[in-house]
């Protein structure tokens, strides 16, 4: 699908521009730029403490950057970010068609719904939220772009499997016909088996709705599966970058040799 | 080798469950259900029709046992311990709905303030719920009957205050946890505003705790009520509430222990209604939770 | 590896039941460890790999019902009380969790969690225990054992946490430790780390090994032998080797497609292909049918199958198959490199 090669004369969809973020004492991230072009697939891998769900956060402007920059289509939208808790900041740019443009999937698909929402409220949510309207056609549509039944939309969450939990965690994100899908390990906590389902739907999401995708996780063979161009965070800062096949074929950095040397590989008994 | 292609609709096993099943698997729903809707029967009848007028003095019929003219027989003065006993009904249920309005409309809207604003503001208000907190509720309403004169309202408002604190920290402790989840988060993401976030997420994951708050509460204003009843501090005679009927029925406990008898028993079912329902609700709503 | 055949297996489980009511969670599983073997327990949620990792150290949760048997040092763990029990536990069969922060506990440095693990199959004097928590520390690879003994396991790394739980499970010398998604928590730097460690552990330990996962390829490097759970049954049991060029039930071949699918080496060289998958999900508990538990999500499946397929062995060899259908032998389900 991203086999066209980027415009580098148009603004990035969404980039990052030199972000450093702390936490009192603690820096998440150090001077970290990203940039997403429109129809890319980009991964972003790190472990722990690497920086890559701040890195998300920032991204989806529900943090604002200690220093740096968040722009969307060339506008900056960093300073719009809204307090830890909520609390809007005053005088700053409009993000709803930002909101409306960029939706994300989470890692957890138990925490990242309302237990107390049926399907249906919590597929319509986001199209309350932004003032679109059609609903009643639209949640059917989403339920069946992602594989779930029509009658999924009277249940509520913890009558599902982790797996279609996701689905629906992702038909949420759906709803308002997003250019960008941010994925922050939406498929780590579920079984190999309902992974491939996952990466599957994602794939064929990607491939109909033209969608860019940001893709965070620390599992280094399902970015390389998923995505075109990957990023290595390392401790806050990004230590590599590049495509996919240079940076997995030829690491430069040490790190990045040491993750991948790191990656339990199924022993092939070739003689 | 099994295959199939991606996005084809999986066969997908949802796993039944609603309230009711739940209710009828609780024995501490069911009982305290069946309890406290047979007294709001009895209140709401009470406030159509008794047996007899419950003030209606009769000393000529005073002191009569059970029989079929007065089916619980008749207090000192004659008057009708069944038509007495139900409207005292009426007012177990008024004490109730004037406590948990009052901690309930105070202090939720405090709980969720300290949740959202965090801070100093939200400390504050948590130290001052504190404070009240610390004093003991029933010592309160006595103290503010005797200075504002003794009413079942006045002391009920003081219930009412006492009981702030226990639904603010409540409400703020649920907000806390609902705020920083990750549904909230998605929300966030996709555009709610705050005020959208605590009215569509925070609010109806309050409820339920609030409602089993309140369930208990209505225990504890009954029970606090009858006390405040019994030693004279509650709604003037010739009222007919349970706590004065006990009262009044003291000084014939050998002769017709009945008398304070019907009373105390209301009490305790009513309390042990509240109670039960109170348990039955906290036991539904919370697995609920955490699958 | 020291193989004695006259001390028999270590470990020895003979069909197996757990239930939860009348729910089976675990149906017939048996299997043998010999001395210093590591076996591998692959399966996803519902299989029941780690009851039957619980059932094989007597921790079975409350509410649960066991029958079959399980034989440590020739004594059945169902059959003999519980202070026997627990003397077995540490000195024979020891067992490594997956989430080491809520298996510690956080009030007591880990030095002195380590000494209570020493002094309960090894009376000692507080000192002895604490200088062998100082040597076990050193052993499992902490540069500054003696200072890092007074820490908090909420000061600790997940790996650090994690090497304080082997320190743990070697304390009492078993003949066998059982690793149920040890490092399934961890970074994947760290994860190699620890995996290493446990092996030169159990290799100097002379323990045999039982290690639980869901990941495939980790399985694949530390074990012999490999057995495949689904639906609380054994599917596949057999050397890592065949199980692992020429699986024989549909589901390890499914599930062997996938990780091979999706992995840095090899696999699909096209980005985004579509991934094999298995159709339709892990059913709930209870929910799986009867017979064989995997046969509504399973291409082969007959009439046949609403009998449960015996675990057999495939013409001879050690590899045993659970299945009336199985893949025929000599197909290799690995996509092209």
């Amino acid at each position: 699908m991203s086999g066209q090669p980027p415009d580098l004369a148009a603004p990035p969809l969404l980039e990052a521009r030199a972000v450093t973020k702390r936490y009192g004492g603690v820096t998440a991230l150090d001077d970290v730029s990203l940039r997403v072009d429109a129809g890319a697939t980009v991964g972003i891998v790190g472990e722990s403490g690497s920086g890559k769900s701040t890195l998300s956060r920032l991204l989806l402007a529900l943090e604002a950057p200690t220093a740096g920059e968040v722009r969307y289509l060339g506008t900056v939208i960093s300073g719009a970010a809204a307090g830890r808790r909520g609390r809007a900041v005053r005088g700053q740019p409009d993000l709803r068609d930002f909101r409306r443009t960029v939706q994300v999937v989470f890692q957890d698909p138990v925490s990242s719904l309302d237990p107390r929402m049926r399907v249906h409220d919590i597929l319509a949510e986001p199209l309350r939220a932004l003032g679109l309207g059609g609903e009643r056609a639209r949640v059917p549509e989403l339920l069946d772009a992602v594989g779930l039944p029509v009658t999924a939309a009277r249940h509520y969450p913890h009558e599902f499997s982790g797996g279609q939990r996701q689905r629906i965690a992702i038909a949420r994100a759906l709803g308002p016909r997003p250019s960008v899908l941010v994925a922050d390990e939406p498929v780590s906590a579920l079984d190999v088996s309902v992974r491939a389902q996952i990466l599957n739907l994602l794939t064929s999401l990607i491939a109909e709705l033209r969608l860019t995708l940001v893709f965070i996780s620390h599992d280094m063979a399902v970015v390389r599966h998923l995505c075109d161009e990957v990023a290595v965070l390392y401790r806050g800062t990004i230590v590599e970058q590049g495509s996919t096949s240079q940076v997995y074929g030829q690491p430069a950095h040490d790190y990045t040799r040491r993750l991948l040397a790191a990656v339990p590989s199924l022993r092939r008994f070739e003689d | 080798m099994t295959a199939t292609m991606p996005g084809s609709p999986p066969a997908v096993a949802i796993r039944r469950d609603g309230i009711w099943p739940r209710v009828r698997r609780s024995p501490s729903t069911l009982a305290g259900g069946i309890i406290v809707a047979f007294f709001a029967l009895a209140a709401l009848a009470a406030a159509v029709w008794t047996p007899y007028d419950p003030l209606a003095i009769a000393p000529s019929a005073a002191l009569h046992g059970p029989s079929w003219a007065h089916l619980m027989g008749t207090d000192q003065y004659g008057r009708d311990v069944l038509s007495r006993l139900m409207a005292g009904t009426q007012v177990a249920f008024y004490v109730g709905v004037i406590a948990v309005a009052i901690a309930a409309g105070i202090g939720v809207p405090a709980g969720l303030l300290a949740a959202t604003r965090g801070g100093p503001l939200g400390e504050v208000v948590m130290r001052v719920g504190d404070v009240i907190y610390g004093f003991p509720a029933l010592l309160a309403a006595i103290t503010v009957s005797a200075a504002l004169g003794a009413s079942t309202t006045v002391s009920m408002i003081a219930i009412g205050v006492a009981y702030i604190p226990v639904f603010a920290r409540v409400t703020r402790a649920t907000a806390l946890t609902v705020l920083s989840s990750g549904y909230v988060l998605a929300a966030r993401a996709y555009g709610r505003r705050p005020l959208g976030i605590i009215r569509r997420h925070v609010l109806p994951n309050v409820a339920p705790i609030l409602i089993v708050q309140a369930s208990l509460l209505y225990a504890v204003a009954i029970l606090a009520e009858a006390g405040l009843e019994f030693l004279g501090l509650g709604a003037a005679p010739p009222a007919a509430t349970w706590g004065s009927m006990i009262s009044g029925g003291r000084d014939y406990l050998a002769s017709d222990p009945m008398l304070t008898f019907w009373p105390s028993l209301a009490i305790t079912l009513a309390v042990l209604g509240f109670s039960l329902l109170g348990d039955g609700l906290r036991e539904i709503l919370d697995p609920r939770l955490r699958r | 590896m020291n193989t004695a055949p006259a001390a028999g297996p270590v470990l020895a489980v003979r069909d197996l039941t757990i239930s939860s009511g009348p729910v089976e969670l675990v149906s017939g599983v048996s299997f043998d460890l010999a001395r210093g073997e590591r076996l591998g327990l692959i399966g996803e949620s519902g299989s029941g790999k780690t009851l039957t990792a619980l059932a094989a150290i007597g921790l079975l949760p409350a509410g649960l019902t066991a029958r079959g048997q399980v034989l440590v040092h020739g004594q059945d763990l169902f059959r003999i009380s519980e202070r026997v029990r627990s003397a077995l536990r540490g000195s024979r069969v020891a067992m490594v969790f997956q989430e080491p922060l809520s298996a510690l506990n956080p009030t007591m440095r880990v030095g002195k969690q380590i000494a209570e693990a020493c002094r309960v199959h090894r009376p000692a004097s507080a000192s002895a225990a604490r200088a062998r928590a100082i040597e076990l520390l050193e052993r499992v690879e902490f540069p500054d054992p003696a200072r890092q003994a007074r820490a908090y396991p909420h000061q600790l790394s997940g790996g650090q946490r994690q090497r304080v739980m082997l320190a743990m499970a070697i304390a009492g010398d078993p003949d066998v430790i059982l690793a149920d998604e040890p490092t399934t928590a961890l970074d994947v730097t760290v994860q190699q780390q620890v995996l290493a460690l446990l092996s030169r552990l159990a290799a100097e330990e002379g323990s045999a090994l039982v290690l639980i996962s869901h990941d495939l390829a980790v399985v694949s490097g530390m074990c012999e032998r490999i057995m495949v759970l689904y639906g609380g049954r054994v599917a596949e049991s057999g050397p890592t080797r065949q199980l692992l060029t020429a699986p024989r039930h549909p589901y390890t071949a499914a599930l062997l497609a996938t990780s091979a699918a999706v992995t840095l080496d090899g696999g699909g060289e096209t980005p985004r292909m579509v991934l094999p998958v298995i159709r339709g999900q892990v059913p709930a508990a209870g929910a799986f049918p009867a017979g064989c538990p995997f046969r509504n999500r399973c291409d082969r499946a007959t009439a046949d199958c609403e009998q449960v397929p015996p675990l057999a062995p495939a013409e001879g060899t050690a590899h045993r198959v659970a299945c009336f259908h199985p893949v025929e032998e000599g197909t290799d389900v690995r996509p092209a490199p």
